[in-house]
């Protein structure tokens, strides 16, 4: 019972939360909103087709919407929030058809990523969002009939925008690589100045070699002055001997008769 | 210790004497001589005698004169290394461990004596090295030892000091253990030597002092 009216609690404040999207519906999964079917079934096949060649292309989003008569001027701003809410911040367009509507279709469109494109490239690209609304239209027009002038903007809109969202990976793609060509020129570029670090490591460096080589020569000194060299006499020849005179140092070694306790008996 | 003596001093040449102090005696009859003779006063003893008494062809100098193979691979390895050791310190110095078995009548001191001299001197190197010889002759027939020292090392050398060291490994000595008994010799070496070399400093110190610079006392 506990948990039955945690998840009512939850879903007391869920429904609010989507209360105040009520007037936007559920993103459809064609692309396509006509809530009353008024589109031919030959002509919503051949518009997903269309919208979903745009989806693949260029990653950009489609929607037709389709909305009753009665619907009236509200049904642009309500276009734009459906178009919002499903198209997110990537690019999208929308066709807007108000059923028996002499100025319908309408065309939306908006691609409102935050991007790190020069103002230029943002100012031509907006532009060519609205170039393309507006050729979808102009093309559209030509049709005879509503249902084909829809299927026509669709098209039109979705090659469009397919081909924006070519544009927009290239964009995307060469500002990677000039900031990949910028950063490997700072980076060639810092490794041409010498760093402080730098000149540390090789002042260390140089002192340690000092030190080694200090520290072997003071070693090779003492060892040298360790070393005692006797001086020269003139030798005590004598028996007409050249090289020695003999000694005078003999020992014996006596075993007693104790185990093998030693005697010794210097002799001179 | 002390600068490379024969490197500053170039030819310079001290009296024997004047380090000494051990005697020089007869090799024949062990008498104290007082000055370098040629023939023993008392027993007329001189180096033909010893070339008579042993009428063979003396061994060539080497560290190792071993015919019977006393010094095994292993004891020759420790004593080299010792050797190397204190020749760090007295590079001068060469030594000679001879084990031999001479007969009862013979003495050691002779034999050495007639070694250190017979033994021939065929190239610059042992010419400049027999001085500075030290040669332990080893009797192992009757357990005895000598040291015999050339003319070069003689003077700085303290024999009674030899007598100790040698007494210390007596019982080694004995058990013809001589591996162990030489290498216990060239470690005790190294306190002789040093006591020589001490004394010879002080010697020198003394000699300077009292000259007062003038022409070298002991020359």
């Amino acid at each position: 019972m506990e948990v039955k009216r945690v998840l009512l609690i939850l879903l007391a404040l869920f429904v609010p939360a989507n209360g105040g999207q009520r007037d936007t519906p559920l993103r459809p999964a064609n692309g396509i909103y006509d809530p009353e079917g008024w589109l031919d079934e030959s002509v919503r096949l051949e518009m997903e087709s269309d919208i979903l060649v745009a989806r693949e292309k260029g990653d950009s989003a489609v929607f037709v919407v389709i909305l009753p008569g009665d619907a009236g001027v509200g049904g642009n701003e309500a276009a734009l929030e459906m178009g919002r809410s499903w198209g997110g911040e990537g690019l999208w367009g929308l066709l807007l058809h108000v059923i028996d509507d002499p100025e319908s279709p309408r065309y939306f469109g908006e691609f409102s990523r935050a991007t790190d494109w020069s103002e230029q490239q943002t100012g031509d690209f907006q532009a060519s969002i609205q170039r393309a609304l507006s050729e979808a239209a102009r093309k559209a027009r030509l049709s005879a009939d509503p249902q084909s002038q829809i299927a026509s903007g669709t098209r039109i809109l979705s090659e469009e925008l397919g081909y924006l969202g070519l544009v927009m990976e290239k964009i995307e793609h060469n500002n990677a690589q000039a900031r990949g060509d910028r950063d490997s020129g700072e980076t060639a570029g810092s490794g041409s100045q010498v760093r402080p670090e730098s000149i540390i490591l090789v002042v260390i460096g140089v002192l340690i070699v000092i030190f080694v080589f200090v520290f072997f020569r003071l070693k090779n000194e003492e060892k040298r002055e360790m070393e005692y060299y006797f001086p020269a006499t003139l030798p005590r020849k004598r028996f007409l001997a050249p090289w020695s005179g003999g000694g005078n140092v003999l020992i014996q070694f006596n075993v007693t008769n104790q185990g093998d306790r030693r005697e010794s008996e210097r002799r001179f | 210790m002390s600068k490379r003596r024969d490197e500053s001093e170039g030819s310079k040449k001290y009296r024997a004497g004047s380090f000494a102090i051990s005697a020089m005696t007869c090799p024949g009859c062990r008498a104290i001589i007082e000055e370098p003779v040629e023939n023993c006063s008392r027993c007329g003893y001189s180096g033909h005698s010893v070339v008579k008494k042993f009428p063979f062809a003396a061994p060539k100098i080497e560290r190792y004169i071993d015919p019977n193979g006393h010094f095994g691979p292993a004891d020759r390895e420790l004593i080299d290394e010792a050797l190397s050791e204190l020749a760090t310190r007295f590079p001068q110095v060469r030594f000679s461990f001879c084990v031999v078995d001479l007969e009862q009548e013979t003495d050691p001191r002779e034999f050495g004596f007639w070694m250190l001299n017979a033994s021939p001197v065929n190239d610059p190197v042992e010419e400049k090295l027999r001085p500075w010889t030290i040669l332990l002759l080893i009797d192992s027939a009757n357990d005895r030892v000598s040291v015999t020292s050339g003319y070069a090392i003689e003077p700085f050398l303290n024999e009674e000091q030899w007598v100790v060291l040698l007494q210390f490994s007596g019982r080694l000595f004995l058990r013809q253990d001589y591996g162990v008994a030489v290498l216990n010799f060239v470690e005790g070496a190294v306190g002789v030597l040093s006591e020589g070399a001490e004394r010879t400093e002080r010697r020198l110190s003394l000699g300077k002092a009292e000259n007062l610079g003038g022409e070298v006392r002991w020359k």
